[in-house]
């Protein structure tokens, strides 16, 4: 199946919801309600699960069963986004530092003009995130590779694992 | 924060298979069964798993943006089609899912 017959039939499938009305009142009820909405996500989740078996959307029903998987959902994205997060919000907070005169420090006592005290904490931040990056995909494969150097009982095989 | 951005893209784009993965098979951990992952976006085809990553965030974001930007109905309208947008994108993963697995 290309691209486009699965968007096709995703979008014929997806029209189906229409089709049933209150289910659709239900999911639209739900969806607006902040952590209830996860019902909805989990309710998708299920699409998933039963696609491509299954033609129509399923029946909405044990509630209880969509939130957990709904929750799951969530909290697998949120790990995957908490890195990106953080950069953010560093990122942030040093554009608001650098913009807010004598904001955290006090750059006359430095010797630094305002702007090359926001240069050298931007720097300082960029800094951080890289070195954040590369320790989140030095983890990746470290853990990969201490997993692969026990099983081989050979210290050699920890990096040898990334051509494996 | 650009650095933010790059790095959200990149695991956006594991994200996805990482999220059918898990509900596919029944387990949270799988999630983060990154070989596993790899394996099946390899299967699927990396450009073809990249395009529609693209594809999708550009729907998303053209029916986030463009009918949010609706005046006074706007809101009312993405309300009514997001779940099922929901559906269509958990069903074309679904079914990209199918093409990666065994």
């Amino acid at each position: 199946m290309d691209l486009t017959q699965n968007l096709n039939n995703s979008f014929e499938y997806a029209k189906k919801i229409f089709s049933d009305f209150g289910r659709l009142v239900i999911l639209i009820i739900l969806d607006l309600i902040p952590i209830v909405n996860l019902i909805v996500i989990g309710y998708a989740a299920r699409v998933l699960k039963e696609s491509p078996g299954a033609d129509a959307p399923p029946k909405l029903e044990d509630y209880g069963g969509l939130f957990v998987q709904g929750v799951k959902v969530f909290f697998a994205a949120l790990i995957y986004m908490i890195i990106p997060l953080i950069l953010f919000t560093f990122g942030g907070a040093s554009i608001v530092g650098g913009m807010v005169p004598g904001f955290g420090s006090d750059f006359r006592m430095s010797g630094f003009s305002p702007a090359q005290f926001s240069m050298l904490s931007g720097i300082g931040v960029l800094l951080m995130v890289v070195g954040a990056i590369v320790a989140f995909f030095m983890l990746i494969i470290l853990a990969a590779g201490i997993a692969h150097m026990i099983k081989a009982n050979s210290f050699g095989k920890i990096s040898p694992c990334l051509v494996a | 924060m650009v650095v933010g951005a790059i790095v959200a893209f990149f695991m956006l784009i594991i994200l996805a298979a990482g999220i059918a993965h898990m509900i596919k098979a029944n387990s949270f951990g799988k999630a983060f069964a990154l070989g596993e992952i790899f394996r099946l976006i390899g299967k699927i085809g990396w450009g073809k798993y990249l395009v529609w990553v693209v594809l999708v965030a550009i729907i998303a974001g053209l029916v986030g943006g463009v009918v949010g930007s609706i005046p006074y109905v706007g809101w009312l309208i993405q309300a009514i089609i997001a779940p099922a947008l929901s559906v269509f994108f958990f069903r074309s993963m679904g079914l990209l899912y199918s093409e990666g697995s065994p």
